[in-house]
């Protein structure tokens, strides 16, 4: 089975100047001081995923059929729905960033992560702090704020072992070398010190010394939305600007869309959390900027999507072919497409009827699974064969993944967002009864769990291709050559 | 980019931006209101011997709440009333009026919400009340089909106890017609535990019909 | 614009084709095969923005600044609605038909039992359509509405135990006019066909019976008011 694949590797050898083997070198060494952590986090991820993917299979599951499982406590839809959204937040999400981004920066800075070991410590406490409040959102001390749920007593060592965590990225910085700081790099910088902020300040002034009233809630929803817009956003986008020049041997397209895109995202991403409470009991200036910062997100999400688009452009084929890309693609175009509808939705007539329905719920998947998550994805089928020095096992199962899940996430938004729209238009007719509303809503919950049965089949396929290559049977670790997805001659590449 | 201060200083300048834009300014202007009573007089001063609104919340209505948090009921539930012209919350009779900050400044936790699976809750206890409505609430959280057939509301059995009878039948039973689906088999009942009946207190405690001066109920 | 991409080649151009594999000694491949295929670390373009773009922001940035003043309710935190006008008076509300105001009241007060089309629940909550009780004896409909209605009650040839809460003054407290309105609305909807109750007359009756703190029972009621054949 590894026979074309070997063939692909046999192709003309370059003849490799001392330069190219100095700076490959240079990589090496990055990689190696790299390598056992990135590998922690990169397994925890995989774990998390899988767990969280679980979960929202039981959640979606109960929303169309409220009697399953309806005996246990700790399976009733407010907490499993919590446990997941945690699981795959903080648990993969977070730790997918850890893996794949601190990594991404130390390349980036020529420098080679110090003292790798700690960096698994602080790694082990954060993986404890992530499976505590999992627990203890299980076991019902869930505290029922949305972004939040993690028990009281989970969030400082959340806290204090992402410091640990993200501290590495900051001191790889600081020992960067090269005077030129390339835009990943600015992204990753800005998230890693955006994301504590916002963390202490959401679980102080709403857990730990709650604020009084609606405070919380306003506090809640710049949390939230931050949480995306300057955490997940900005690493996923700094790992797409690393990915996309880096797989297609090409530099991005323009500095300058960089720069505008990077510094309008840091103005008015931050503003733009309001946008959930329109219409709710907080001041009507506050909601009005959340809904102008929101709107003003077209900015840096046109001026991403056209440098990203324009740095591709003509290499689609190649770019088909390499799974890294093919995710990265994915998730970029999805960006674009997630943002303009997230922009929509503040306006005041749209909120009107998406507000309160199932139309949100899609759009959040839509941002951080078909945007986010894929993106990671991609980052991950790049960085695996670097950190374990072997090739991925099988083109199949990427197939498989890329497919189950990009069909399947697919359906889920479109499912859910015309089942919200619909719900959204009928809440707002006083004639409809609300029992009716529910059941029209039916159909389209179902499609979600189908949605979801695809999606749960593309991780596991994901999931055996990562453990089968960390394992290592004999016949991967001889593989040579990279595992692309179709062959040049256009079909399909044996596994 | 190779102004290294430039970049940081930016990075700094567009959170502590929205920082203060968004949570400071809210703080300093809406982060301390106090009670007050349902109108003032001519020189904006509170009326002397009227009640004052918000409410504070009951002790067993509060242990109430902390069942409502653990079970997650926010996720489907929102407590909130937007105001007449902007959604048919209103004219659902989901309320009497707009909710505006004041109603919330005595929560320790406010629960919003941003999910309307389920109906909206902030004046729930204004649309049941009473025996009547306790026994309603009972029947509906045991198993929501009692009441809403066609509902996907889970049902919280482990809320409930379901017992033998001794002697004669509790009072504190949950009242399920005798031939339906979900009634426990003959020579049992359904008995709420503590949390239950708190939960229960909790949900008809959740009332908005009082005015405020900044959010009158126009009369009809 | 896309052109202006091909003024720079990526370095390595003379590779030949996409993540090629490299070294063909065996001990560098293994520890450097997937490094000496990548490319570069990537680099930056210097492409100008598209001048169209700058229009759009600006246009952009100008809609936003109109917009947030616009809706800004005079940064007053008192303010909830974009629309608020400072100096006008709350505008006055149309004056809708007893059968309309009955309407309402039933979807938020009544619907969760009785449910939306008036069917109730077998054996807990009474049927409204084609009901004595609700067509008959406009009296005995407005004591229960007042004080409640507690224990079994037979309806329609049903028979239903339940709790039915009092709207009048010791219970929900509704407004005579609210619960005029909602025993109009029971007794014209549905196919029922029965004249309505006057708010006057339901005041008077809220007069009658609000003092009174116990629930009526079924048999109670029956006593002053036999139901009609």
């Amino acid at each position: 089975m590894n026979a074309s694949a070997t063939d692909n590797a046999r192709q003309p050898s370059i003849p490799y100047t001392t330069e190219i083997t100095s700076q490959r070198a240079e990589l090496s060494e990055i990689d190696q001081s790299i390598r056992s952590a990135s590998l922690f986090f990169t397994v925890s991820a995989v774990i998390w995923l899988l767990l969280g993917t679980v979960f929202a299979l039981i959640a979606a599951i109960k929303m169309h059929n409220p009697e399953f499982l309806a005996g246990f406590e700790a399976a009733t839809f407010g907490r499993v729905r919590s446990a997941h959204l945690n699981a795959v937040a903080l648990g993969w999400s977070n730790n997918v960033i850890y893996g794949l981004c601190l990594w991404i920066m130390a390349r980036l800075c020529r420098s080679p992560i110090r003292h790798g070991g700690l960096l698994i410590i602080a790694g082990v406490f954060w993986n404890l702090g992530v499976s505590l409040g999992i627990f203890g959102i299980l076991r019902g001390d869930l505290t029922s704020v949305e972004w939040l749920e993690v028990p009281v007593y989970a969030t400082p060592l959340l806290a204090i072992s992402y410091i640990l965590i993200g501290v590495w990225g900051i001191i790889a910085f600081r020992f960067r070398r090269g005077d030129h700081v390339y835009v990943s790099q600015w992204y990753f910088l800005a998230g890693l010190f955006w994301f504590p902020w916002i963390y202490v300040v959401a679980v102080l002034m709403i857990l730990w010394a709650p604020a009084q009233g609606v405070v919380q809630s306003v506090v809640n929803w710049w949390f939230g939305h931050n949480a995306l817009g300057l955490w997940y956003t900005p690493m996923a986008l700094g790992a797409a600007y690393y990915l996309i020049p880096k797989v297609l041997g090409r530099p991005i397209y323009s500095y300058y869309l960089s720069v505008l895109g990077f510094w309008s995202l840091a103005l008015f991403y931050n503003w733009a959390g309001i946008h959930h409470i329109i219409g709710g009991p907080v001041p009507v200036w506050l909601v009005s900027a959340g809904i102008v910062a929101s709107v003003m997100m077209v900015v840096p999400v046109v001026v991403v999507g056209i440098n990203h688009h324009l740095s591709i452009v003509g290499l689609h084929k190649e770019g088909w072919r390499s799974p890294t890309i093919r995710f990265v693609v994915f998730g970029a175009i999805n960006y674009t497409l997630v943002s303009l509808i997230g922009s929509a939705m503040s306006l005041r007539d749209v909120n009107l009827i998406t507000h309160f329905t199932h139309f949100t719920v899609g759009h959040a998947h839509h941002g951080v699974y078909a945007f986010f998550t894929m993106i990671m994805f991609g980052g991950i089928y790049y960085m695996m064969p670097r950190m374990l020095h072997r090739e991925w096992p099988s083109a199949k199962l990427i197939q498989i993944h890329f497919w189950a899940s990009g069909i399947g996430i697919l359906i889920m938004v479109i499912a859910l967002q015309v089942g919200g729209w619909y719900q959204g238009l009928a809440m707002n007719n006083a004639e409809i009864p609300f029992l009716e509303i529910v059941q029209n809503t039916l159909p389209w919950l179902k499609a979600r769990s189908v949605s979801g049965v695809l999606i749960t089949i593309g991780h596991f396929a994901f999931a055996i291709n990562f453990f089968w290559m960390l394992f290592a049977a004999g016949a991967v670790r001889a593989k040579s050559g990279p595992t692309l997805l179709v062959s040049t001659s256009g079909k399909e590449a044996a596994g | 980019m190779k102004n290294i201060a430039l970049l940081f200083c930016g990075i700094l300048f567009t959170i502590a931006f929205s920082y203060t834009g968004v949570i400071l300014a809210s703080q300093l202007q809406f982060g301390s209101l106090l009670q007050t009573t349902a109108e003032l007089d001519e020189d904006g001063k509170q009326m002397e011997g009227d009640p004052l609104f918000p409410r504070r919340e009951s002790g067993i209505a509060l242990q109430g709440k902390q069942v409502y948090i653990e079970l997650g009921c926010i996720y489907c539930h929102s407590q909130q009333i937007r105001r007449e012209g902007f959604g048919a919350d209103i004219d659902r009779g989901w309320g009497l009026r707009a909710t505006v900050a004041r109603d919330y400044i005595m929560q320790d936790r406010v629960l919003l919400g941003t999910m309307r699976t389920g109906p909206d809750l902030a004046h729930v206890g204004g649309r049941f009340a009473g025996d009547g409505g306790r026994e309603w609430h009972h029947q509906h959280l045991y198993n929501p089909q009692l009441t809403s057939k066609g509902s996907i509301m889970p049902p919280y059995p482990f809320l409930y106890e379901v017992r033998e009878i001794e002697g004669e039948p509790s009072p504190e039973a949950v009242k399920i017609p005798a031939d339906s689906p979900y009634s426990p088999k003959t020579g049992y009942e359904v008995i709420p535990t503590r949390r239950a009946v708190a939960l229960v207190e909790y949900l008809l405690s959740l009332k908005v019909d009082y005015s405020l001066p900044e959010a009158p109920i126009l009369d009809q | 614009m896309s052109e202006d991409n091909t003024n720079q080649p990526p370095s390595n151009e003379s590779r030949p084709a996409f993540e090629k594999a490299g070294m063909q000694d065996t001990d560098m491949h293994n520890v450097h095969d997937q490094l000496m295929r990548e490319k570069d670390e990537p680099a930056e373009g210097f492409s100008p923005i598209p001048i169209f773009l700058i229009f759009v922001f600006a246009g952009l940035c100008f809609w936003g600044g109109v917009y947030f003043i616009e809706n800004s309710g005079d940064f007053r935190w008192d303010v909830y609605d974009p629309e608020y006008d400072a100096l006008a008076a709350a505008p006055p509300r149309p004056e809708i038909s007893l059968f309309d105001r009955g309407a309402k009241v039933f979807r938020s007060q009544c619907a969760q039992c009785h449910q939306a089309n008036g069917q109730g629940v077998p054996g807990a909550f009474p049927t409204l359509v084609a009901s004595k009780w609700v067509t008959g004896s406009e009296e005995r409909l407005a004591r229960i509405l007042v004080n409640g209605l507690n224990g079994p009650i037979i309806v329609a040839g049903a028979k239903y135990n339940g709790n039915m809460p009092a709207f009048g003054p010791n219970g929900l407290n509704l407004k005579a006019k609210d619960i005029a309105g909602v025993l109009t609305y029971i007794r014209q909807e549905w196919g029922n066909e029965a004249p309505e109750v006057s708010i006057e007359a339901m005041e008077a009756y809220a007069n009658d019976y609000g003092p009174r703190a116990a629930p009526w029972t079924a048999d109670e009621l029956l006593a002053d008011f036999p139901l009609e054949q």
